[in-house]
């Protein structure tokens, strides 16, 4: 039996909100500990992982591990059924056919139950060992969304290169070019609008501008992004929430089209 | 169709794979169903073949293929495997047993309509003749023989054309005739054809007419980038529904059967012109319909047809001309057989006479119904041709005819001088030379004289004609061999005419020896009809020239160019007659559903043609015919087009490796294509047959007693049926012809996409590439391919925009236990294209008999120790129990052979080519492409351009683009569980057991 409840059921929609673009059927695994979720677009570049902890909840009971196959589209429809500040709360027995998603407004003694339908779905799981990164980057999210959807509109990969003092993200394409150097900084009033960098090795990589795009939806989720970037691995894109957290891996481009 | 209901079976793996993820994928192509999948699909409302359906349907498929930077191999098939043939011999047979159908039930149609048509035509006799009667006080005629004249001319006319044509298309294109010739009229066959056929060949002509030919737009615009020749064009297209729609009429009697009111129609319809009075005459040889007061009867009285003087003159030369040919013709007849031909031509005339009183008496008496059919299908077949006229041409006949009346006239002296005429012609060309920069008047009547001398020289090509025509009435009985043996003649005369027309219009420049010349070429054998048709083409061209100067005289001469129409249709021996040929082609050509493109580009031209001609002559004086040349060319050009780009073909493209181009050396084979799917609707339809049958058998009684008759509800309901039944055996009598897969290759190459022919079956050489690891997937529909060890199929490739279904050996063994032993195991079961399978096994019976026995050698001692010991029957599980009894119901007899090892050695070692050379890709060349799509699907460059060119900059783009790397490089992947797929509790249960039986 799950019975998790959202105090809010804005945070499920935003989290949701942030990663359906890129990714359809999710098997959402409820376990005592909270709700993770993986899935990986179909182009097997963009890999969504999310955690969220038994803290972000009003109420949390798992009793048995269930897997929950849903198709986000579906869900996001029902989710846009509830006011922002109604509570969810989702419920499924141990062999769940469907979910119950149940919003009872706070105010008003209204109380609205969906159910939607559960899928098997067949997925990959991909084992994410503990990566080494060489980069690690903290900056306001809505930074780096702008930055994103701004360069995005030139070339179809975005280019980020990390040197010591310096963040530099630039576009090359048909039409023309462009590039935004951030540099670290430290906002003491508003601490979330500090850029943070800890580069142990300059990086320089190249991702899709559409999977950058797709990551920023998150950006609704948190005040900040979290990435970390290694020319080995996968890049991490991570917005945290007040317990757990969405990330994004993200595969980059090769650059050695002649090699 | 690979193994029976396996998709079934594996379905439930499938997982939807995104287009884009496949990117720079090799993918081996099983592209030898492509072909059959477009020709089975792409059909017009007809039912028919669209000519170029593969060439497209592959264009839009390579297209999508390289969109999504996937590299393709295409594979065809390259023979058939000893076990398959058997198999595809009794589909053939299925398939030879519907073509026939497709005959019969067009015989059918016609024999429904055919009955219908004696209803009416019981009814139709007095209308008939209250028509004539109000005719009669303008002049006592004979409406019988106008008829006659005119079916008879339209049967020489049709051989001839046949024979033209049978000439051109062995000459450059044999394409698809194969298949067309149970469809289309040629019209060779449309007369040796049974009515009903004929009737089912005008239908399909009509509808045909209607729908632009089968030209596409793009292939209009191309043909007539002047938007004033297409409504040229489009007026001649409906003069032609026109026709066949009557001609149609005529055959289903909805209009008047009677061979009598055509000639009525001929009457009603000569409408009045202001200022113009017609007369109808009674003239030596025959009737003749003229204009009133000035019947050329005498000089004085001579016809003025325009206002345009000089135009005038040469007018009635021309008519003068033609009018004198038969007229020759005709006086040679009678005085060597002084049979009375009432008509200009003799032999037309004569049996057209037998021919109506046969109609007349068989339709009287109302013989048998198959008798009656037949001549009523043969009357009406000879009612064609008239009936086709519009008023305006019947107008225009009118003219002739009066023109006939005056050259009769003029015709006298000219023939008492004949001879002198002849020995003065030298003088009066010189003359006529001179003459013609002087007065106009002197100028008309010097061509006039020229003209008549022309129509001397064709006289004496008469005299040879009218005897063979003559021959032609002893010989009735051999009526198509006749006419084949007088073609020759005959085409000499068009050659003949030819030459006269290009003199009509006096050429100041043309000089003596030009002219003698032209008369020798044109005397040369007729079989030279490349020669004819550059000469129609020149003037047709010089007409267009002209045309712009003309347009004024052009005006007041309304009737004259619809009188070529008429004359060319009529009159066999006129000067147009070539013009017939050309036309008459181009009509077949377009009936012809792979009628090539160039031939159906004369027709446009024709229409301008006929109309124009007229105003070539006129115009002639003034323009000089020289600048013919550029266009001539422009048409000379399209017919070679094709084969020179049809030549890059054999030799194989630079993009292939060497053992590439040796599997190339492999015939590809064409015709051994089958779905199950197909054979499931076969089932289905084969029921409805049966049902049908009963209907058929119904119908059949009825017309063999045609006195109890059907409702005309009742037979449009039949009708209606039929035809549809007709364009389902027409699509499924269809074939692959290796012309087709020639196409396909060539447009390969032209977008560098290398491909191979396999040794024998294409989805087996498929797997191998993909064990070679030369690819990297299998793109195919065929589930024989799992049997060959095959595995990353994407199925239905082309169906959604996005995604493709993907199957992968790996999951099919892990989700439902079967491997390619079990696969091959249920194939014997099911039934593929080797073996026939067991009655009764579908795909869940199968897997359950898997799971049950583990293997088809236990199963058949299980089935086999029971049936002869009834002890071990009794120890049977239920499931054990329903399938004995299943089996037995089915008489099913598992001997020693079963499993058959042939079957298991077929896939499991097929003949495949296990090269290991790489592919290579190169680009889509794009002005090949243009050209191969023009000169093979018609389309404008703009239209190639529209989807090439935006394929081209993606693909460069991709080039330059890095690449993307997929996470797969850097997480190891687990499956995250056992997937429980959507399958029902029986399959579910079976393949439950199989995968235990596999860990055991």
């Amino acid at each position: 039996m799950l019975e998790a409840k959202f105090q809010e059921a804005s945070l499920f929609k935003r989290i949701i909100d942030g990663f359906k673009d890129c990714v359809q059927l999710v098997n959402f695994q409820c376990k005592e500990d909270g709700i993770i979720a993986q899935a990986v677009d179909d182009s097997r570049v963009l890999l969504v992982s999310l955690e969220i902890g038994v803290e972000a909840f009003q109420d949390y009971r798992c009793d048995h591990p269930v897997t929950l196959g849903m198709d986000l589209s579906s869900l996001s429809k029902i989710l846009r059924c509830g006011n922002n500040t109604d509570t969810l709360t989702l419920i499924a027995d141990d062999t769940p056919d469907a979910i119950i998603l149940l919003f009872e407004d706070t105010k008003k003694d209204r109380i609205s139950e969906y159910s939607l339908k559960l899928m098997d779905i067949d997925a990959d799981f991909l084992k994410i060992e503990d990566l080494q990164y060489d980069t690690t980057l903290m900056m306001p999210s809505a930074e780096f969304s702008k930055t994103v959807r701004d360069l995005s509109q030139l070339s179809d990969s975005l280019n980020i290169l990390v040197t010591k003092e310096t963040i530099k993200f630039v576009a090359t394409g048909d039409v023309g070019s462009g590039s935004v150097i951030l540099k670290p900084f430290i906002n003491m009033e508003n601490p979330d609008e500090s850029i943070k960098l800890d580069m142990d090795q300059p990086v320089d990589l190249t991702f899709g501008s559409k999977y950058l795009q797709d990551i920023v939806k998150g950006s609704a989720l948190s005040n900040k992004i979290g990435i970390r970037l290694s020319s080995e691995a996968p890049a991490l894109f991570q917005f945290d929430l007040s317990s757990g957290f969405l990330q994004f891996f993200l595969a980059p481009k090769f650059d050695d089209e002649e090699a | 169709m690979g193994v029976h209901s396996f998709w079934d079976v594996v379905g439930p793996t499938a997982r939807p794979v995104r287009l884009k993820s496949l990117q720079d994928k090799k993918m081996a192509v099983d592209a030898s169903i492509w072909i059959y999948q477009f020709m089975k699909a792409v059909r017009d409302q007809d039912g028919n073949r669209v000519s170029n359906s593969h060439i497209t349907g592959f264009f839009r498929r390579i297209c999508k293929l390289l969109y999504f930077g996937i590299q393709p191999v295409f594979v065809f098939d390259g023979g058939v495997p000893a076990l398959k043939r058997d198999t595809i011999k009794q589909r053939r047979e299925i398939r030879q047993g519907k073509r026939d159908n497709a005959q019969k039930t067009a015989k059918k149609l016609l024999a429904l309509q055919l009955l219908q048509n004696d209803k009416t035509m019981s009814a139709s006799p007095s209308p008939k003749k209250n028509k004539e009667m109000s005719f009669k006080p303008h002049d006592d005629w004979d409406l019988p023989e106008i008829k006659g004249f005119k079916y008879d001319t339209d049967d020489q006319r049709i051989i001839s054309t046949k024979e033209f044509e049978n000439v051109i298309s062995s000459l450059d294109d044999e394409l698809d005739n194969i298949d067309l010739d149970s469809i289309n009229p040629a019209s060779k066959e449309f007369e040796e054809l049974p009515k009903s056929t004929q009737y089912t060949i005008l239908s399909t002509l009509r509808l045909r007419s209607r729908l632009r030919m089968g030209y596409t737009k793009e292939q209009l615009e191309d043909i007539f980038p002047n938007s004033m020749d297409f409504s040229k064009f489009q007026i001649n297209m409906v003069k032609r529904r026109n026709y066949f729609t009557q001609k149609l009429m005529n055959t289903t009697g909805f209009h008047d059967s009677g061979a009598s009111k055509l000639n009525d129609e001929v009457i009603d319809r000569i409408s009045g012109q202001l200022h113009k009075e017609y007369k109808l005459q009674k003239v030596e040889n025959g009737w003749a319909l003229g204009l009133g007061n000035m019947d050329g009867s005498e000089r004085a009285k001579a016809v003025i047809l325009d206002e345009n003087d000089n135009d005038d003159g040469d007018d009635d030369i021309k008519f003068v001309g033609k009018r004198k040919i038969s007229k020759n013709d005709e006086e040679e007849d009678e005085e060597e057989e002084e049979a009375d031909f009432d008509w200009e031509d003799v032999d037309l005339k004569s049996k057209n006479k037998k021919q109506i009183e046969d109609y007349s008496l068989k339709a009287a008496k109302l013989p048998q119904l198959e008798k009656k059919i037949q001549t009523v299908g043969g009357q009406s077949f000879l009612d064609k041709r008239p009936t086709q006229e519009s008023p305006a041409k019947k107008n225009t006949s009118s003219s002739i005819q009066y023109v006939n009346v005056n050259e009769d006239e003029d015709q006298g002296s000219e023939d008492d001088e004949y001879l002198q005429q002849l020995q003065e012609i030298e003088m009066m060309e010189a003359y006529q030379r001179s003459m013609n920069d002087s007065n106009k008047k002197t100028q008309t009547t010097l061509t006039e004289k020229n003209n008549s001398l022309e129509q001397d020289d064709l006289n004496i090509e008469q005299l040879s004609k009218a005897k063979a025509n003559d021959l032609k009435k002893i010989t009735k009985k051999l009526e198509f061999q006749k006419d084949v043996t007088i073609l020759p003649e005959e085409n000499v005369m068009n050659s003949n005419n030819v030459d006269v027309n290009d003199k009509l219009p006096p050429k100041p420049i043309l000089t003596e020896n030009e002219q003698n010349l032209n008369y020798i070429v044109s005397k040369i054998p007729a079989v030279d009809f490349s020669n004819n048709s550059s000469l129609l083409f020149q003037n047709e061209t010089t007409e267009k020239k002209v045309n712009d100067d003309t347009n004024m005289k052009k005006a007041p001469l309304p009737e004259t160019p619809s009188w070529f129409h008429g004359n060319s249709s009529m009159e066999p021996i006129n000067p147009f007659a070539t013009s017939n040929f050309v036309e008459d082609k181009s009509i077949d050509d377009i009936t012809n559903e792979g009628g090539s493109k160039d031939h159906m580009l004369v027709t446009g031209p024709n229409v301008e043609h006929f109309l124009k001609r007229q105003n070539v002559g006129y115009a002639g004086s003034t323009d000089n015919p020289v600048p013919i040349n550029e266009p001539v060319s422009d048409d000379d050009l399209k017919e070679i087009v094709p084969n020179e780009t049809q030549s890059p073909d054999s030799t194989p493209s630079p993009i292939m490796s060497e053992n590439e181009g040796e599997r190339e050396e492999r015939k590809p084979l064409a015709f051994d294509y089958d779905f199950s799917e197909e054979e499931e609707e076969n089932l289905v339809e084969n029921i409805r047959r049966e049902e049908e049958g009963f209907q058929d058998f119904k119908t059949s009684t009825l017309f063999n007693n045609p006195s109890i008759g059907t409702s005309s509800a009742e037979n449009a309901f039949l009708e209606d049926e039929l035809y549809k039944q007709q364009v389902k055996e027409k699509r499924d009598s269809d074939e692959v012809t290796p012309e087709m897969i020639q196409d396909v290759q060539e447009l390969l190459s032209r977008f560098g996409v290398p491909y191979i022919t396999a040794p024998m079956e294409a989805e087996a050489q498929c797997a191998e590439l993909l064990q070679l690891k030369l690819v990297d997937g299998v793109v195919t529909d065929d589930s024989d391919v799992f049997l060959f060890g095959g595995s990353k199929i994407y199925k239905n490739m082309f169906h959604e925009k996005n995604y493709v279904e993907f199957y992968d050996s790996e999951s099919i063994l892990r989700n439902l236990g079967l491997d390619r032993e079990n696969m091959i195991e249920l194939a014997e079961l099911l039934g593929s294209d080797y073996t026939n399978g067991i009655k009764g096994m579908g795909p869940v019976s199968s897997l359950e008999v898997l799971a049950e026995f583990g293997n088809l050698k236990e199963f058949r001692n299980w089935y086999n120790e029971g049936q002869f010991d009834k002890k071990k029957q009794e120890g049977e599980t239920k499931f054990q129990k329903d399938l004995r009894k299943r089996l037995v119901n089915n008489k099913i007899v598992l001997d020693s052979n079963f499993p058959s090892e042939l079957v298991h050695d077929a896939y499991i070692n097929p003949e495949v080519d296990h090269d290991t050379t790489a592919f290579k890709w190169g680009l889509p060349d794009l002005d090949l492409l243009r050209l191969f799509l023009k000169t093979h699907a018609g389309w404008p460059q703009e239209k190639s351009d529209e989807v090439l060119i935006p394929l081209i900059r993606t693909i460069n783009n991709r080039k330059k683009a890095s690449k993307q790397r997929t996470l797969t490089e850097f997480f190891p992947t687990e499956y995250i569980q056992e997937k429980t797929l959507n399958m029902s509790k029986r399959l579910a249960g079976a393949t439950g057991k199989i995968k235990k039986r596999r860990l055991k």
